[in-house]
């Protein structure tokens, strides 16, 4: 079943003086349950396309159609809307709330969907459990390390039960350890659930997990390969 | 009260920050209410001075007497006008006064001053220059042409207790008295200017000179309710249609203009403490943002819509003035009750009492300016977080997470 489907999607930036265009007619669709790399050199648009997939910025030509909706037609604040319900994101550097305690964290989105306080409680335990961080449920993200963190940031970005979780770049700060941890968790999370995810990277150690693989060069699709699906059975 | 949770924490991120901007608060709340109780206690004390010394609550005298004080301007029987009024539940003391406008002089130095005849016995009803006896007494025995003065007006005729002064006035055919008068009191009010120019004789021996026994100029009324003044002045000048029956604020309007005046510099001062809360707050709240621009960009990508942003910058700033507003609030009732107890002796700074303010100031505030001030406060709050709040709005996920 298609989760995602572009058409034509072009993006140019005009704020430069010299216009840049970051992505040039791509269209593309995701599964759900694709386990997806999109990969490319720098300047090549896998951030831009990953900013439309998740609906935080708008294409100036083509669509992005999520379960029937075209993201270019929500207004901003049915766009906030549609993220909080559909997408689940992990970013490069975490960007959890400071202030907040791991539980606190992944209970902030449930509570943005107006779950009650019991169900957010139970569900961000069991989701910090899931990801092996049932004993640092209360530490501040300052007392994690990076890889801690970004499993806090996966919890959180599964914790409103979203469509696809959408990462850039989510082991740029790990080290192999953790990035080895971090992947398997989400691979584990893939296949038991069947949860999409699409990854922007440069790490061939996530490149080498995935089992889709998207290649941008110059805003186009230069490649688009199933990797081994025997990765996928393996776990 | 998820976000409530959140707007705490986030105020506490910098606590130096946060505690620097609740100080200011504090101050803040505090100097605003204490100035303005300093002022009002500054105000209310000069009125009560004036009022329990001079002025009286309500004046009694012929139409048109105060223009030019003339001996011969003497109200037709007092003492039934008396009789009448003291009926009246709401007075409480009655003094009448045989007044003189006239010339003190002294073996060296002259002064224009008013001679009040007054019955010893009968005006500290009213007034209280008898509290403010520094040396001598204030008539306590039956001698003849004893005069009590200011230590002021005594200073400038160069005389002391017991000292003889001779006084010049007037008589009703208007013909000009004197009389010789030895000092038998010397007082020292909160006034100087007033100590300077005011003199008391008794009246029967001021009525002597002037050739008019138990003539009367003027009937002062204390009541027990100054600002009932108005209301029972009208109410006696309707009994007594062919007297001029004023209050308090009618006699002494440049009570108002002061009490007016105070209260412009207090709004003045007031102003400009709440401008500079609201620039410090807005600086901290713009500092807050700046330093959590991806935050919040990461907020708003997952989520978060933008009226719970802008709410929780208000909620923050606001969270800060709550903080704030109440401490501020009781220190400032606490200082407030303690020196209206102890009193704030300016004595050694020598200022205004030319002007009839008392050199101790009981700083005082009527209860209900507390909830004025800390709305007024809150809204200065409110209204600091809306630019923070409105530049929050503004971000734009992408661009505030950049590369996530």
């Amino acid at each position: 079943m298609k989760v995602i489907e572009t058409e034509h999607l072009t993006r140019t930036y005009q704020e430069t003086k010299v216009p840049v265009r970051a992505l040039n007619d791509v269209t593309m669709s995701i599964n759900q349950g694709d386990f997806a790399a999109i990969i490319g050199p720098s300047g090549s648009g896998k951030s831009t396309l990953l900013n439309m997939l998740g609906g935080l910025d708008r294409p100036n030509v083509g669509s992005v159609h999520v379960n029937g909706s075209d993201l270019a037609n929500l207004s901003d604040s049915e766009l906030i809307s549609f993220r909080l319900h559909n997408i689940g994101f992990v970013f490069q550097s975490y960007n959890l709330i400071p202030v907040f305690t791991a539980r606190e964290n992944v209970e902030f989105i449930m509570r943005l969907q107006g779950l009650s306080e019991k169900e957010c409680r139970q569900r961000s335990e069991e989701l910090l459990s899931t990801v092996g961080l049932g004993d640092r449920m209360d530490n501040r993200p300052s007392e994690l390390s990076g890889g801690q963190q970004q499993r806090v940031a996966v919890a959180r970005a599964l914790a409103s039960k979203p469509r696809y979780i959408l990462a850039d770049e989510p082991t740029a700060n790990l080290d192999s350890v953790s990035t080895g941890q971090l992947m398997g968790l989400m691979a584990e999370m893939n296949r038991k659930e069947n949860m999409t995810f699409i990854f922007a990277t440069h790490d061939q150690r996530v490149i080498d997990r995935a089992l889709r693989v998207i290649t941008l060069v110059d805003g186009h699709i230069a490649s688009d390969v199933i990797q081994d699906v025997m990765k996928k059975e393996n776990g | 009260m998820y976000l409530i949770k959140l707007c705490w924490k986030n105020i506490w991120r910098n606590p130096v920050r946060s505690g620097v901007i609740l100080l200011a608060v504090i101050l803040g709340v505090w100097a605003g209410l204490f100035v303005m109780a300093f002022y009002n206690g500054m105000i209310r004390e000069r009125t009560r001075n004036q009022l329990n010394n001079y002025v009286g609550h309500v004046q009694i005298h012929m139409p048109g007497y105060l223009n030019e004080k003339l001996v011969s301007d003497t109200i037709p029987d007092p003492q039934q006008v008396i009789s009448s009024i003291v009926k009246n539940p709401q007075v409480v003391g009655i003094a009448a006064h045989t007044t003189a406008m006239g010339l003190a002089s002294s073996a060296t130095n002259s002064y224009g001053v008013t001679i009040s005849g007054i019955d010893p016995k009968r005006e500290p009803q009213v007034f209280d220059i008898h509290n403010y006896i520094t040396q001598g007494n204030y008539f306590a025995d039956d001698k003849k042409n004893s005069v009590v003065i200011g230590e002021a007006l005594a200073k400038r005729l160069k005389v002391d207790l017991g000292s003889k002064i001779v006084l010049t006035f007037q008589d009703v055919h208007n013909e000009i008295a004197a009389g010789a008068f030895r000092i038998t009191g010397l007082f020292r009010s909160d006034d100087k200017s007033r100590d300077e120019t005011q003199l008391y004789v008794r009246a029967q021996d001021l009525q002597r000179l002037i050739g008019a026994p138990g003539a009367i100029q003027e009937i002062f009324l204390r009541l027990d309710d100054s600002r009932a003044a108005s209301a029972v002045a009208a109410r006696l000048q309707k009994d007594h249609p062919n007297l001029e029956i004023q209050s308090w604020e009618a006699v002494a309007p440049e009570f108002q203009l002061i009490n007016d005046q105070m209260n412009l510099e207090i709004s003045i001062i007031m102003g400009i403490i709440i401008f500079a809360l609201i620039l410090a707050i807005l600086n901290t709240m713009l500092m807050a943002i700046l330093e959590r621009t991806r935050e919040l960009g990461m907020l708003m990508a997952v989520g978060m819509s933008k009226l719970r942003v802008f709410g929780m910058i208000v909620i923050e700033t606001l969270m800060l003035s709550f903080t704030g507003v109440p401490i501020g609030l009781g220190i400032a009732w606490a200082t407030i009750r303690l020196t209206y107890h102890t009193g704030i002796d300016l004595a050694f700074l020598a200022y205004g009492q030319q002007y009839g303010f008392s050199s101790v100031v009981r700083p005082e505030m009527d209860p209900h300016l507390y909830p004025i001030v800390a709305v007024m406060m809150i809204i200065a709050a409110l209204l600091a977080s809306f630019y923070p709040a409105r530049k929050a709005l503004k971000l734009r996920p992408i661009q505030a997470i950049r590369t996530w």
